[in-house]
């Protein structure tokens, strides 16, 4: 398999784009609440070190891999490093300035970008292929799960059953700590989502069976999440929308509220070209949010209602 | 939850074992490559209450022939 078969996927053919926006228009520099950025491209203009670490299977030899001039992924580098066989990623930076860089040490955990000589991409856009038990981890134990935060993360699912779109695992195991509870949202193509009851990152569409999800998932295109949680046992939030329920009741456990602590995976299956939290909720039909929206929406061709 | 699955791999009765058989690989993968290297070991292994196990991947059939079905238990 060379990646996502390119006909699922909506060519973005407006290249102004792709050059490098204004400063602050990144991600990074429209609010100040960034607390994560891993993106296959620049999402910080203040940052100036690479945007992940690469592993070529040839010789196991590994390079830091930077944005080009345009603030995309350095693509030509990465594949003169690796113009035959795999690549893996060893390290995805963190690029908010905190330097809560995400990473697997494990080899055959680790993240696909290149297999067999071919970039995996949606749009056109690098992402990561973390299927089949491969993810990065990070060790950061600076934040509260009582925090509000809001997330924004551009994930392909390409793969049958229930989902993850974000996970953060602790020692006492997903079903009891998964961190985000989504009650529902509404993807591009207007079908609502909902969480599995017991794997609160995992969502299930319509209340479907796999088929259904499956195939939401194929006609869906890159899924754009934003979406927070604020506080235990308190109301989800997606896209702005208040979707209010008990989470303490029901089959739905209440958050924790313990730090992470443990090496955790804080990716979903799939294909992933970015995830970005931020600290506090990012409020509907905001400035932060609309700017926040067209950005992502544009650069990977996802289209959404602001 | 924990939930036992059923997969091809290596079953070792010491935990010795199965860090000698990572070992193995490792020193034919050359990894690490070099001390700072991202990349410390090439697999990881498990214990499922009865015995350590390293999960297949066809990278290992060279080093640790053919695998054999283990029972793994996984954290979902």
């Amino acid at each position: 398999m060379n990646g996502i078969p390119n006909s699922t996927w909506q060519k973005n053919t407006d290249e102004a784009v792709f050059n490098i926006p204004a400063n602050n228009s990144l991600i990074c520099n429209i609010t100040d609440k960034v607390m994560f950025a891993y993106s296959l491209r620049l999402v910080n203009a203040n940052y100036n070190g690479a945007l992940i670490r690469v592993r070529r299977s040839r010789d196991n030899a590994e390079l830091d891999i930077y944005a080009d001039q345009f603030g995309k992924l350095d693509i030509k580098t990465l594949q003169d490093f690796c113009p035959t066989g795999n690549a893996f990623v060893t390290r995805w930076y963190d690029q908010s300035g905190f330097a809560r860089n995400a990473f697997q040490g494990t080899a055959n955990s680790q993240p696909i970008i290149i297999l067999n000589g071919v970039l995996y991409t949606i749009n056109g856009v690098p992402s990561l292929n973390m299927n089949s038990n491969r993810f990065l981890t990070h060790t950061t134990t600076a934040f509260d799960w009582s925090m509000t935060m809001s997330l924004v993360t551009v994930n392909y699912q390409n793969q049958s059953g229930t989902k993850n779109v974000c996970q953060f695992l602790t020692s006492l195991g997903a079903s009891n700590n998964l961190a985000i509870s989504t009650q529902n949202f509404i993807s591009p193509t207007g079908n609502i989502a909902t969480t599995s009851p017991s794997f609160r990152s995992r969502y299930t569409v319509n209340g479907g069976a796999t088929a259904d999800v499956q195939a939401f998932l194929l006609r869906s295109n890159p899924l754009l999440y934003m979406f927070y949680w604020a506080g235990s046992n308190t109301i989800n939030f997606i896209n702005g929308l208040g979707n209010g329920f008990d989470s303490g009741s029901g089959s739905i456990p209440a958050f924790p509220s313990s730090s992470l602590s443990i090496s955790s995976n804080i990716f979903g299956l799939g294909f992933t070209s970015e995830l970005i939290i931020f600290d506090g909720q990012i409020h509907l039909q905001s400035e932060t949010y609309i700017n926040i929206i067209k950005n992502v929406g544009k650069y990977y061709s996802i289209g959404l209602p602001i | 939850m924990l939930e036992n699955i059923t997969q091809l791999g290596y079953r070792f009765n010491t935990e010795q074992e199965a860090k000698d058989a990572i070992h193995a690989l490792n020193v034919y993968y050359g990894i690490p490559v070099s001390p700072d290297a991202t990349t410390q070991t090439w697999c990881n292994y498990g214990y499922n209450n009865e015995y350590w196990y390293i999960v297949w991947d066809e990278s290992m059939n060279i080093i640790l022939a053919e695998p054999i079905e283990i029972i793994i238990i996984i954290n979902e």
